[in-house]
């Protein structure tokens, strides 16, 4: 034996075997034994494995289609026991009885002892089949010894004391050097590939596991949000009571931009497919989760007043329909007349007063909700930005203080980059506020974050009013994939060197960018007008105007109105405000603004001194248009067409 | 991998039934693609909708909640119960399983299902969409399915396929074995073979597996018969094979002969395994079709016998004609030459 015998009994009285035909101990060729192999296993084995395993295959396909675990454990783990044991009785019983395999028999190859020369007793065959079995496991590597042994017996050969021989007259000579050498290449990559093999097997059983854990967090076994849940939890009373309505709570969290789609998809889901609870709010919901089908979100939201006339998921519906035809009066009409006491109708009123602008309306919505324990970091982040912009700056200062006790980091970070950019927008007098203190601490930290345009523009503005001439905007563009953001840092590494003209260029590029957050765009226009040349500006007008009517361009407007003021580009500037007029979104600075341009002129003597100033400024607006008809730039005579945008994009 | 030799390639004049038939086959298959592909295209948008699949899957739950366990599987009443308890992951399987159910399909629109009514007018509307696209494609106007059992589907539903490598797949196996029959049998038996082989496999699959809303289509079934007759008038005669055992070295690929019985007893063998493995809901391959093609292909050849022995015919031996030699060494250009092949000779 070449190797211990460490799996069986030695061979009794070794040496008095003899060898009585040397022709039929021809070594076997490497490549008969592959063939042979090859036809064992897919002509002889494979058809009847097919057969035997057919029922278990059936099971473990409906195992599988029904997810039933177990089923598919046992069944499978029957799948190989079947194929192991059709293995070991085919191999060992041919070579018991005949010497070979089928596939041995065509090749002409035989399995014998060496000792005997003769079949190999059953127990042998067995482990004989036991070890190929094992073999099999380290995807064949060890076959490869048939490269490398002498007498090209693999482990199985020399573990049972075997051989197989090859009946053809031309036998194989032992392994070359050449054979040796690539068996061991191939050996070491075989074995790297085993261990790739079951480390893979391993990473993937550990990585479906914490799955499984990540998907119990999220969800809970009824199929409803675990985040409902938990928010629900959070907000129990002292005795334990929780708000029954996990509907309210689903949609005033996702109202609040706290939850996904997915989130209210599984509450809707439960409510109206498994509880067949069809409420006039689960209707509602499945209108927002299919708010990417218009029509489909269409029929649900004509279903929620069918099933409930007058209540607030009625009026809510009603807002949805106007808010996605950019009925902004409309909009305001059915908050001002919803019945109150639902709270995500609320937020949507608070949402709709932010994004038109009218933020000491937003703000009394949000005094109205507060506290609400739910919502309550959405409420908190509204209330700051509503009264910052009311000019409330300290108060903002304050309330932001107060939320950054409560909120989460994340929550944290936007607030305080929203309220330091804001304080930074226009002068770095602000700069060692608590706000940008944070933001500053956040950048120190090596946590720069481009990914929401807010948040980089306080870390930028924060690096510019500590020392403008040291921002490394290169570095600041590495963090980045964003063309956009890319673009803009370019420009304003231009507006420091004083490049103005090619810092004007980039600017305007990324405010037409159609694909940038808004945000940027906006600081974009911002600095744009900072450094452009009036004949830029006038041709801003016209990339403004093809804006989406949104609230970048009310935002934009307004700094285009007050940069063309600046510039005493009296027409230019009329024609600004009046578009902003005609959107029912100027404000109150910007009427005054067009007040003061007007109120030298001529046209202010025409009307009566008891007329408002706002009053006035649309009357003067209106001289103006009659003025300047036919005057216009090409462009400008055609402005994009302001139809609606469609009202899933909205609901987002 | 062992392929029969084409031998019905060698002559269209030898064997101008079973070309007829392949070349009847491929205008079919060509002109359903023509006028059938609007419908496919339009039907598979609809499948692709998870919306309108699982509200079909959630009404089929409640179907199969209101039936008596006897009339459908288990797993299938399962997986409704699952469905019902609020398990999302498996309505869309049990949405598509729906479209093969005919009296649900039917009954669907006149029931009231609980629960989300938009979602359900909206799946009623486009299931009645769907049947009308359905009914305008040639699969179905040819091919034979539970809304029609009329005779003619059992003929027609042979010659039409599913695509192109359905196609290529059966005609194959048509040419190598049902020109040799032809020269054996004549053009006419084999037509007859072929077109009853169809009809009983047809009868087979509906027996046991059942015919669904989805149409059953191809020639396997009346293949198999062709088939199965060569092997029986032919049981103890080798067949030749091409083989080749994965390896790039001279004598690992060549010719092989086996008993027709062995090639036989293997295709049972395939298509029992298919039969016992598969879930007849899913679709797939109709093994039980094969099975019945099999089964007729036994008994004409059983009558063959009887009638050869009836009238004292001599039987047809010729295996193999010079003329197939010609063309193997074109086909199988990286065959080891002659020694093989004279002996086939």
């Amino acid at each position: 034996m070449v190797i211990p015998n460490w799996l069986g009994k030695k061979d009794e009285n070794p040496t008095e075997l003899s060898f009585q035909n040397e022709k039929l101990r021809a070594l076997s060729r490497p490549v008969d034994r592959l063939a042979a192999a090859i036809i064992d296993i897919f002509v002889v084995l494979m058809p009847i494995y097919l057969l035997l395993i057919a029922t278990v295959r059936m099971r473990l396909t409906t195992s599988v289609l029904l997810g039933s675990l177990i089923g598919i454990f046992v069944y499978f783990i029957l799948h190989v026991l079947i194929g192991l044991v059709l293995v070991v009785v085919y191999q060992s019983y041919m070579h018991w009885k005949f010497g070979a395999t089928v596939g041995k028999f065509i090749l002409n190859l035989r399995v014998r002892t060496i000792w005997s020369n003769t079949n190999p007793e059953y127990a042998t065959a067995v482990k004989r089949s036991l070890v190929w079995l094992v073999e099999m496991l380290f995807v064949g590597v060890p076959f490869l010894a048939i490269f490398t042994n002498s007498q090209r017996r693999i482990l199985h050969d020399r573990i049972c004391d075997t051989e197989v021989i090859s009946l053809k007259e031309m036998g194989v000579l032992p392994p070359r050097r050449a054979e040796r050498v690539a068996a061991y290449t191939f050996a070491v990559f075989g074995l790297f590939m085993t261990v790739a093999l079951y480390g893979g097997m391993l990473v993937s059983l550990g990585s479906s596991g914490s799955d499984s854990e990540l998907a119990a967090l999220l969800a809970t076994e009824d199929g409803r949000c675990q985040e409902v849940s938990l928010a629900l939890d959070a907000t129990a009373d002292d005795k334990g009571q929780k708000d029954p309505n996990r509907m309210q709570t689903a949609m005033s969290l996702y109202a609040a931009g706290i939850v996904e789609k997915s989130c209210l998809a599984g509450e809707t889901e439960r409510e109206l497919d498994v509880e067949f609870n069809g409420s006039p709010l689960a209707y509602l919901a499945k209108a927002f989760v299919h708010s990417e089908d218009a029509d489909v979100s269409d029929a649900y939201l004509e279903q929620v007043c069918k099933e409930g006339p007058g209540t607030p998921e009625c009026s809510m519906s009603e807002l949805v329909t106007r808010w996605s035809e950019e009925d902004w009066p409309g909009v305001e009409a059915v908050i001002s007349h919803a019945p109150i006491g639902s709270v995500y109708l609320e937020i949507w009123a608070i949402r709709h007063f932010m994004k038109q602008g009218e933020y000491a309306k937003a703000l009394a919505y949000v005094e109205r909700i507060s506290p609400n324990r739910l919502v309550g970091s959405f409420l908190q982040s509204q209330r700051v930005k509503a009264l910052w912009k009311t000019g409330q700056e300290k108060e903002a200062v304050v309330a932001a203080a107060q939320a950054m006790e409560t909120l989460t980091s994340s929550e944290q970070l936007h607030l305080a980059s929203w309220v330091c950019f804001e304080q930074l927008t226009t002068s770095c007098s602000a700069s060692p506020s608590a706000a940008c203190s944070w933001v500053k601490k956040q950048t120190a930290e090596g946590r720069l974050d481009l990914s929401e345009a807010k948040i980089g523009l306080a870390e930028l503005r924060v690096q510019e009013c500590q020392n403008a001439e040291a921002v490394d905007y290169a570095s600041f563009a590495d963090n980045s994939d964003d063309e956009s953001w890319k673009v803009f840092l370019s420009a304003s590494s231009k507006e420091a060197k004083s490049d103005r003209e090619s810092a004007s260029t980039l600017f305007m590029e990324v405010v037409k960018g159609s694909e940038a957050a808004e945000d940027l765009r906006l600081e974009a226009m911002r600095r744009f007008l900072r450094v452009s040349k009036t004949a830029d500006v006038l041709a801003m007008i016209t990339v403004w105007r093809e804006m989406d009517r949104g609230e970048l361009w009310r935002e934009s407007g307004h700094l285009l109105l007050s940069s063309l003021a600046q510039k005493n580009e009296k027409l230019a500037a009329l024609k600004v405000g009046r578009d902003l007029m005609r959107r029912n979104v100027l404000s109150d600075d910007g009427m005054k603004v067009l007040a003061s341009l007007l109120k030298a002129s001529s046209a202010d003597s025409r009307l009566p001194a008891s007329v408002g100033v706002g009053e006035k400024v649309k009357k003067l607006l209106e001289a103006s248009d009659d003025e300047s008809e036919g005057k216009a730039p090409p462009a400008e005579a055609s402005p994009k067409s302001d139809k609606a945008a469609p009202m899933s994009s909205e609901r987002e | 991998m062992i392929i029969p030799i084409l031998q019905g390639l060698v002559s269209w004049s030898k064997a101008p039934v079973t070309w007829m038939i392949v070349l009847l086959n491929v205008v079919v298959l060509h002109l359903s693609l023509g006028f059938g592909q609007e419908a496919s295209d339009e039907l598979d948008a609809l499948m692709d909708k998870d919306y309108f699949v699982e509200t079909q899957g959630r009404a089929y739950a409640q179907y199969l909640a209101e039936q008596s366990p006897a009339r459908y599987p288990r797993f299938l009443l399962s997986l409704a119960d699952h469905v019902l308890e609020g398990q999302r992951d498996r309505v869309n399987l049990l949405g598509q399983l729906a479209f093969r159910d005919k009296d649900f399909l039917e009954e669907a629109p006149i029931t009231n299902f609980k629960g989300d009514q938009v979602a359900f007018k909206y799946w009623k509307s486009k299931l009645k969409w769907s049947k009308h696209v359905q009914e305008s494609h040639p699969s179905f106007i040819l091919g034979l399915n539970a809304d029609d059992f009329s005779l003619s589907k059992w003929v027609t539903y042979i010659f039409i396929h599913s695509g192109w490598i359905h196609l290529v797949g059966n005609m194959l196996f048509l040419l190598i074995f049902g020109a040799f029959l032809e020269r054996q049998i004549g053009g006419l038996a084999l037509l007859v073979v072929f077109v009853l082989s169809g009809v009983l496999g047809a009868g087979v699959f509906a027996v046991v597996t059942g015919v669904t809303t989805s149409p059953l289509v191809g020639a396997s079934g009346a293949v198999s018969g062709v088939m199965t007759l060569y092997c029986v008038l032919n049981w103890k005669k080798p067949a030749r094979f091409v083989y080749w055992l994965f390896l790039p070295v001279r004598g690992y690929m060549g010719l092989i002969y086996l008993p027709a019985w062995v090639s036989l007893a293997m295709w049972f063998a395939a298509d029992l395994a298919g039969y016992l493995s598969s879930v007849p809901e899913l679709g797939g391959v109709a093994h039980t079709a094969h099975l019945g093609g099999e089964l007729a292909g036994v008994v004409a050849g059983l009558i063959v016998f009887a009638v050869r022995r009836l009238l004292k015919l001599p039987s047809h031996s010729s295996m193999h004609s010079p003329d197939e030699d010609k063309v193997i060494g074109v086909l199988y250009p990286f065959l080891p030459p002659e020694p093989v092949r004279k002996a086939a000779v």
